[in-house]
This record gives C-alpha cells, structure tokens and sequence, in this order.
C-alpha cells in the first residue's frame, strides 16, 4: 500500500488517459489514472457503467480496441515490463500467463464447438509447450483445484452440458492455468445467481492465497468489494476519485461521490420502505478538452475549481488517498 | 363485496411447459398468494425459479391452471374481450426500460398511445393533464420531458417513464419484474423512491419480483421465497428476512453480501450445488438435493406449509 520503489509493484500504472475515436467524436474513458498493485493487493475497482472500470482492466492487459488512444504521457508497467510499448510478440508471453482474465459472461468466453479439455490446454501447451497428454491431466488436475465433481468426465464435454456456474468455474481453470501472478476479474460474479456468486468468489479468494495471485476485482457491487478486497479504487467518468483500504473508505468516505454511493445502496438491516438518497443528475460521457472533476455537475459540495481542475491526490487521515477539493476529512 | 376482495389472490396456481421428448413439467407447481389492497409484495428466488413465470401468469400472457382472482374476478372466466377492458387494472414494467420504450416515439406519443389501446382516451385536453400527473408522481417533469425521445433519458429515468405509463390507467396491481436489476446503483434508489412513494400515495398494490434480497426488503410489506416452482416461505417481510425459518430462505439470505466492511456474522447455512433442472425435480421436497438439514423423510413427502402466526408460513418438515 505504501508508495515504494517501482520494483516492489506489480503492476504500477501512471497518467493513464485513454480516449476513442468515435463519430460523435473523441470520447474520454480513462483520465489520469494512477494505480498500484503490489503482489499481495486485493483490489477492487468499482464505480457505475460508464466509469471506465472496464477500459482500464483492457488497458491492463493491452487489448484496447483499435480507436482506443493513449496519451503520451501514459505508462503502464507490470514487473517492469512496458504494457503500452512492448511489441505484440512481447506481450503475448504476458497476456493468459502472467496476467489472465476472467469476463462476465462465461457463455461467451468458451468455444461452444471445443471441449472443454481443448481449452483448458490451450494455454499450457502454447506458453509451457506441453504434450497433449501431459496437458491433460494437468487439466484435470485443475478442474478438481476449482471444485468441478468427476474432472475426468467433465473434460470431455462441452460448455452447454455445464450449468452456468460451472462454466464459470472452467473459466476460472482456464484463468489460472498457466499460474498467473495477476488475475482480472471483470464482473465475474455478475451473471451468477447469488448463492453460486458466493461460491466463486470464495474459490478466487482461495485461489488467490494458495497461489499467491494479486487479484483486481471490478464490480459495481460494493457488496462484493467490501467482503472480497482488501483495497479499493472508486471510478467516476474515467477518473479514480477515491482510492485506499477497503475498510477505511466504507467506515469514512471522504469524497462526496463515494458517500452518495454508499447511502443509495439498500441494507438489508434498514428499515423496510426508507428513503434512499439519490444522486441527482446522470451520468453522460466525456470529452478529452474536460479538465475538471467529472462529478462535479453532479456533485453537492462542487466548487468553482472542481470544474477546471482534478485535484491532486491527497492522503486521508484514514489512510486512503483522494482527489477532491472539497473532501470531507 | 369487491372492496373486501384482496387485489390479487392465486390458488394452486400451475404453468406446465412442454418440449419435444420430454414429458410436461410444471415451472410453477401449485403456488399459492394473496396480496391485498395497498400491499408490495416481494417474490424472490434464483433463476429459474418460476418467479418471472408467476408473473407472466398473473398478467395472463401465459396459459396456466389453478385459480387467479383480480379484485375477486375469476381470471379463468374471462373473455378475451373482456381481458381488454380488466387490463389496465394490472399493469407491467420489465427489467430493461430501454427495450420497453419504442424508441421512435415521443414520451408525450408513448403516453397518449397507453391512453388510447385501453379506450381512455377522451381528448387531448384531458389526456395531457392526466399524462402531467403521471409523469410527476414518478419525479419527472412534464414540460421537459414530453416532446423528448426514449434515449434522451437515462435507464432510471426511462424506467420512471415506464412507471408513469403503467400508472396512467390508474391500475390497481403494478407487476414489476426485476425492475431495478439493470439500473447503476443511484438510479436504482431513484426508482425504488418512487415505487415507495406510489404506494403510500394511491395504496397501489404490487408484486415486486426480484433476486435482490436488500431492494426486495425496502419495497415489500410481505415476501414470498420460491424454489423450484414452490412456494417455501411467506411472511411479513420483517419476519421472514430476519427470522428466517426455511433453510433455503437461510441460504439466500447467508448469500447477501452487504456494503458492509463488519460484516454481521453469516450463519453457516449457504446452500450446496445449484438448482436442479426444472424437467426432473427431486422428489418430496424441491431443495433437499441442496439443504444442509435434509433427512430421508423430505425425500418421501412434500412439506405442507405450516403456520408460524403472523402470516408467517413455511414448508418444511425441520424449520428453524
């Protein structure tokens, strides 16, 4: 969590700002971003659709698409090695080993017409030139590690004859295949009904102390960044507003968007039929020329700097850093 | 006689599927719920439960058998002539708000069109003073809103208008179907206001269907919990999440994950596996092949529901 030399991190991102080519003109999705992740961290990125929580997990492992653009200024280092000017060939000895992803959908993310041991292979064989054989019962080996009952049956099979959280959990198999040092969770638990979304979040936890993973979860439930994350970064319109300990930004808050967050989230423990607190306005996309806080229009505390300018990020007496003007710490 | 009917009572309520090789199985399995006037009514459960099944029934988009009694009107008995004119006592909205707004019409057009299917159309007059009421009930306003396209809104405001449309037609039964599931958390509040604010301004009765425990909780006066196409635990909302008496209703609720960094501790009673498929239910109780208290009598017999006073029913044979 402390801010150490280069090499202590995992993956250590700087002035990260993105934006797209798009008809209606260049679009912003990322700005300024600055984050660290060191080799124990839990992170969790949260924020609403449109904060760009996505964008910058495809920064992460350099599969923006083509209209994506990067500023200058921009880095993205992990272990050192440059994600934004390595050359493809460089990357791909990164990407699926040393940093996987796991995605929302996990329908999707398998072939439909491979077993599910093809798959599982894949990556064992390209990055660790496995035999086939030798590939396979690795792979089987995996899918009992993510909990799958009779793995030697189960690795013939294909996707549609698995229930939607044993897909997730092949994804998973897949994900963690080659022994990665950093996974990615982009809404992984989302499409899961809420008894299977526990479960899987208990299997990454495990996975990720077992294999000493670092782990960045990006969800917009703030129930699953609270109970599965030791730290946490708030996104808004592109921008990390809020960004510290898990514990410390749920016990106090400092920025005004991270407390309206919290208060329009119904609690199980509130009160049947109260008031919940909205944030007025809506979220709308941004364009490069958009200096300021984005949440400013939104905001109940803006001031006339929060329009022109991002604050600088500051420390909380609690720990975790912020950019606000007028934060309340 | 019809002021003392409930709004909404099912009996034995049953919807069987059928495809090809396989013999009918029922999605909905004999439910039973009333729901009367003034009342929110949350209906939870996983996918593939029959919540949303449930609710196709009671909108009579779905054949079904059983009883569904509307403000004591026998569904079973009415004309499809006559199902017109009963329609806009119960209304629907759906999980996304975008699809549910033709997207090339005007709010003002979209609104008229609701008055004009449901012959309440009288004159433009009369209409656009009805429309206004509508739109305000639900937070928005009139004067802005009117002349502006579906995608000039955000997916909280184009539900609020799917809202206002429902309540246009001055229904005496809102459905909505997880209604607030595809919203980003601040609109999401902003919805749930409104379907609170509708029913202690117009004692709107509603059956709210969602697999979010926490917003069923802030809408609902009664919960039902469903498994399988049962029914295991009905109750006042306050008695059934936190004196929850089925195991099931346990599991669901050890599975809330809470914004909460403390959090309360979790009882050791999560459910195992997932839900068996719908065309081979287990026999006896549905949620045996997954509860953590499962004996060899639930095998043998279907739990009857039992009542624990206060409304509160549960069917199982080992409740807590």
């Amino acid at each position: 969590m402390t801010l150490g030399s280069a090499a202590e991190n995992l993956l250590d991102i700087k002035d990260l700002t993105v934006w797209f080519e798009t008809p209606k003109g260049k679009r912003l999705a990322l700005d300024r971003v600055q984050l660290t992740v060191s080799r124990n961290d839990a992170l969790s990125i949260v924020g609403e659709s449109g904060s760009g929580k996505s964008v910058l997990s495809k920064a992460i492992m350099s599969i923006l698409p083509k209209n994506a653009h990067l500023t200058d200024g921009a880095s993205i280092m992990f272990d050192g090695v440059d994600m934004v000017r390595s050359p493809e060939r460089a990357l791909r000895t990164i990407r699926g080993r040393r940093i996987a992803m796991i995605f929302q959908d996990p329908m999707t993310a398998l072939n439909p017409t491979r077993s599910i041991g093809a798959q599982l292979s894949e990556g064992m064989r390209f990055h660790f030139g496995l035999s086939r054989k030798h590939a396979r019962s690795q792979a089987i080996d995996l899918l009992k590690d993510v909990g799958i009952s009779s793995p030697e049956k189960r690795i013939d099979q294909f996707p549609h004859e698995l229930s939607g959280g044993m897909r997730q959990r092949v994804v998973i198999a897949m994900a963690i295949s080659c022994e990665p040092e950093l996974l990615i969770a982009d809404e992984a638990t989302t499409a899961l009904d809420v008894t299977v979304q526990t479960e899987i979040l208990e299997l990454i936890r495990s996975l990720r102390q077992s294999r000493k993973m670092a782990l960045i979860l990006i969800t917009h439930d703030l129930g699953v960044a609270a109970n599965y994350t030791d730290r946490m970064a708030v996104m808004y319109g592109g921008q990390i507003l809020e960004i510290g300990a898990t514990r410390a930004i749920f016990q106090a808050p400092v920025v005004p968007y991270t407390t309206a967050l919290l208060d329009a989230v119904p609690r199980l423990k509130d009160e049947a039929h109260a008031h919940l607190r909205t944030i007025p306005g809506r979220a709308r996309p941004f364009a490069p020329e958009e200096r300021g806080c984005h949440f400013t229009e939104r905001c109940p505390r803006a001031e006339s700097a929060c329009q022109t300018h991002y604050a600088a990020a500051s420390r909380a007496s609690t720990g975790q850093e912020y950019h606000c003007w007028n934060p309340s710490c | 006689m019809l002021t003392s009917s409930p709004v909404l009572e099912i009996r034995d309520l049953t919807v069987s599927y059928t495809i090809e090789g396989a013999k009918p199985f029922n999605v909905v399995a004999g439910i039973s719920l009333t729901i009367p006037r003034g009342v929110t009514l949350g209906l939870v459960g996983e996918s593939g439960c029959g919540k949303s099944t449930t609710a196709r029934a009671v909108m009579q988009l779905t054949n079904w058998s059983g009883e569904i009694r509307l403000e004591g009107t026998d569904m079973a008995r009415v004309s499809t002539s006559s199902l017109r004119t009963l329609r806009p006592r119960f209304q629907m909205i759906f999980q996304d708000p975008i699809s549910s707004l033709n997207p090339r019409r005007r709010i003002r057009q979209i609104m008229t069109s609701q008055l004009k299917v449901s012959s309440q159309f009288t004159s433009s007059k009369e209409a656009d003073v009805r429309i206004a009421r509508a739109l305000e009930q639900v937070g928005m306003e009139p004067a802005t809103t009117l002349s502006k396209f579906p995608h000039e809104f955000s997916g909280g405001q184009c539900q609020r208008l799917c809202i206002a449309r429902a309540i246009l037609l001055n229904p005496v039964l809102l459905v909505c179907d997880e209604a607030v599931s595809a919203l980003d958390v601040s609109v999401r509040a902003q919805v749930l206001n409104v379907l609170n604010g509708l029913k202690a301004s117009s004692a709107l009765s509603q059956l709210f269907i969602s697999h979010d425990l926490a917003v069923v909780k802030n809408v609902s006066d009664y919960v039902a919990v469903m498994y399988l196409g049962k029914i295991c635990e009905t109750g006042p909302a306050g008695d059934v999440l936190s004196q929850p008496k089925h195991p099931y209703t346990r599991a669901l609720l050890a599975s809330v994950l809470e914004p909460e960094v403390d959090e309360i501790e979790r009882s050791g009673t999560r459910s195992r596996g997932e839900m068996p498929s719908v065309l081979n239910p287990p026999s006896g109780c549905r949620y045996r092949t997954r509860c953590v208290k499962a004996q060899p009598r639930c095998a043998e017999a279907q739990p009857e529901a039992r009542s624990f006073g206060g409304g509160h029913e549960v069917a199982c044979f080992y409740p807590d």
